[in-house]
């Protein structure tokens, strides 16, 4: 169900609640009025939008679906105060039939000012704090107001803009007499912008001068710009076009005039938006003949229809900011809300699952307990097993690590291969050192050789078996090389040599 | 601080509560505007609370009921990886295969030292052997394998003209692994005529008395 809906459902409620309410038997003069029931245009479609312009005195009021006018409405009384406008309005809303509750106004009065201001040409925020500034001062002498600024041409370095100023007292007023009604109202625009739309369409080129004169109740507005470019200045002239041509005349040529020395544009054109063209021949006499007047019959309901052209953001809407918090706030509950139902979706979705494993594992645990005296004798089986693997383990270890590798022949043997021709053992002795985990071993022996070649041939030797595979290290301080005389008649050297050392020690 | 809470739930209540376009909306349409909103958050606090005061305090006390068999069961999926039944099966039958190679008692030394010395007999070598077993270190007191120790003599036979070939054949042999005995020390002498005398001294592995048979 959308918004539009959900409240179109909750305001046929309240409206029916209202007329249940019992009518009083007896009529007495209350010269208060009592509360207003909500109405029953609430109770249909209400995406319906109501358009007032209240110019001076002179209220007009359209309704509007999807930008295209249904009914329109004057009020043939004139319309000045609030009091006046609060009379009215139940008038208007039941001689439109209006059904909706959003509304913008086109407001000209007394009471909402347009001043003409200048600021440095700094940057927009610097810009924008000079100008705040202005208003806080404005606010102190005149009070609260709602205020928005609409640039114009820049001349001489300034920035100049128009400041629309309308007292937050007259705002505040208006708005509680329309939410009495269940009114919306979301635009609040000053003439000058359906005014600076129409102009922007004239048929003229692009940049030409026009100066676009309309009347407003019994004040006239003044528009000068250019089409399709920015806007020169407007000023508003308290006087009545049909009833009072000439005095508007003369203020319009001194506005051309102003135009001419101020912004050195010269306007030849005046285009009159008026309801009969029959000031534009005093308006012809005061501005010069060599001026044209175009006259372009204009009610102000057609100020209306231009109006509900225009964007709600339009930036010279004084309630720009009004609407910004309501989409804002438009967004933050629809967030919220997206965002309870998610979770709460989520929370669910969770906790199905997390029943779905709760009903697996209870189940697993059911079953374990029933294997109880299973598993007990499992796990007696299985710590039986491993204690026994572990001992077996530990009986192949220790008889693997504890035999002996057959050093004593591979030592012999090794020796034997490496021996020099000359020379011969007497002696060998190789034994296991449990201490050290290696063999020592000492070699005796004999050569028959000159003690030189015999030095060489035990370096040779012991070179050899250090270099062997049984990793041979020798004891230097128990190496002897002595000569012996072995053959009486002394034909030949032997020498005697003894070697001690360690073999494949760790 | 107060006053800056009470504005934010005056906001709060504002934007949640909000009917478009009816900015004053009574409180009964407002509430009813935050039905969509509010209905959920307390849904999910009901469950929230639910699951807190109920659901876990009863899952929890199931499970804290179930604790010893979970852990049993834990025990036996830990004992389960630590090892496997065909591993087990080959350990067992490879710790026998290494325990027939050990004595099983000393006395069974003699035969194999008998069989050693037919064996140096018939590489042209003569030998006497003699158990020394008093010489031998005791075993630690957890050790599987103790050791009985013997010594032998080698001289070679009349006829033998390649001593030495012969004796590194013979040495060779004289650390068989089945039974298991080890060549531990070899003493090898030539005298004048250069006839080498041989002494060796040899251990053999003998299953200690307080080990079982695998």
């Amino acid at each position: 169900m959308s918004d539009q809906d959900e409240i179109a459902k909750l305001l046929a409620e309240a409206n029916a609640e209202a007329e249940a309410v019992p009518a009083p038997e007896t009529v007495e003069p209350a010269p208060a009025p009592a509360p207003r029931r909500p109405p029953s245009r609430i109770v249909g479609r209400n995406s319906d939008v109501l358009g007032v312009a209240w110019f001076n005195g002179a209220l007009h009021a359209a309704t509007f679906r999807r930008q295209k006018m249904t009914q329109s409405w004057s009020c043939g009384t004139p319309v000045r105060t609030v009091a006046e406008f609060e009379a009215v309005i139940d008038e208007a809303l039941a001689k439109l039939e209006f059904t909706g509750t959003e509304m913008f106004l086109i407001l000209e009065n007394e009471l909402f000012s347009h001043q003409a201001e200048s600021i440095p040409a700094f940057s927009a925020s610097a810009g924008r704090t000079v100008l705040k500034g202005r208003i806080q001062r404005h606010e102190q002498a005149h009070g609260r107001v709602l205020w928005v600024s609409q640039p114009t041409v820049t001349v001489k370095k300034e920035q100049s803009l128009i400041l629309h100023l309308l007292p937050t007292s007259l705002y505040d007023e208006l708005n509680r007499v329309l939410l009495t009604r269940h009114l919306d109202l979301t635009r609040i625009l000053p003439l000058i912008v359906p005014l600076q739309y129409e102009l922007n369409k004239i048929p003229s080129g692009k940049n030409t001068p026009v100066i676009v004169v309309a009347e407003m109740g019994t004040s006239t507005a003044v528009v000068v710009g250019r089409v399709g470019g920015s806007l020169l200045f407007s000023r508003t002239i308290l006087a009545d076009l049909s009833r009072e041509p000439g005095r508007v005349g003369v203020e319009i040529n001194r506005s051309l005039l102003y135009a001419k020395q101020q912004f050195d544009c010269a306007v030849d054109r005046i285009w009159l938006m008026a309801q009969n063209s029959q000031a534009s021949a005093e308006l012809h006499a005061k501005c010069g003949t060599a001026r044209k007047i175009v006259v372009l019959p204009v009610t102000p309901i057609d100020w209306l229809q231009t109006a509900i052209k225009i964007s709600p953001q339009h930036p010279v809407n004084l309630l720009v900011g009004y609407l910004k918090t309501k989409s804002r706030h438009r967004l933050i509950r629809g967030a919220l809300l997206a965002a309870g139902w998610l979770g709460l979706a989520g929370m669910i979705f969770n906790g199905l699952n997390e029943a779905s494993a709760w009903r697996e594992e209870n189940a697993r645990l059911i079953a374990l307990s029933r294997r109880a005296t299973a598993l007990n004798a499992e796990k007696a089986r299985l710590t039986l097993r491993n204690s026994s693997v572990e001992r077996d383990q530990a009986f192949i270890n220790q008889v693997e690590n504890d035999r002996l590798p057959p050093v004593p022949g591979r030592l012999l043997g090794y020796l034997a291969s490496v021996l020099p021709v000359s020379a011969r053992l007497t002696d060998f002795n190789v034994k296991w050192e449990p201490e050290t985990g290696g063999w020592s071993f000492r070699i005796d022996g004999l050569i028959e050789a000159d003690e030189e070649t015999s030095r060489d041939l035990v370096s040779s030797l012991q070179a050899q078996l250090t270099k062997s595979p049984l990793r041979a290290r020798f004891n230097e301080n128990a190496r002897l090389l002595v000569a012996a005389q072995l053959a009486p008649n002394g034909a030949n050297d032997v020498q005697r040599f003894s070697l001690e050392g360690v073999a494949l020690e760790k | 601080m107060k006053n800056s809470l009470q504005n934010f739930g005056r906001v709060c209540w504002r934007i949640l509560t909000e009917v478009p376009g009816w900015p004053d909306a009574p409180r009964n349409l407002r509430i009813r505007r935050l039905l969509p909103i509010i209905a959920p958050v307390v849904a999910m606090l009901l469950l929230f609370l639910w699951n807190l005061v109920w659901v876990h305090p009863r899952i929890q006390a199931v499970r804290t009921a179930h604790q010893p068999i979970l852990t049993l069961a834990q025990e036996v999926a830990d004992l389960q990886l630590s090892g496997s039944d065909l591993h087990a099966t080959e350990t067992a039958a490879r710790a026998a295969e290494v325990g027939r190679t050990l004595l099983t008692e000393p006395s069974q030394l003699a035969p194999a030292l008998e069989k050693l010395k037919a064996m140096a007999h018939d590489h042209g070598w003569e030998a006497t052997f003699h158990s020394i077993s008093a010489s031998a270190p005791p075993p630690a007191p957890e050790a599987a394998v103790s050791f009985v120790m013997a010594r032998g003599k080698l001289v070679a036979a009349v006829g033998n003209t390649h001593p030495f070939p012969s004796l590194l054949t013979c040495l060779e042999q004289f650390s068989p692994s089945d039974p298991w005995i080890d060549l531990m020390r070899l003493a090898l002498r030539a005298d004048e005529q250069g006839q080498p005398t041989v002494e060796v001294y040899l251990r053999a592995g003998c299953r200690a008395s307080h080990e079982k048979t695998p």
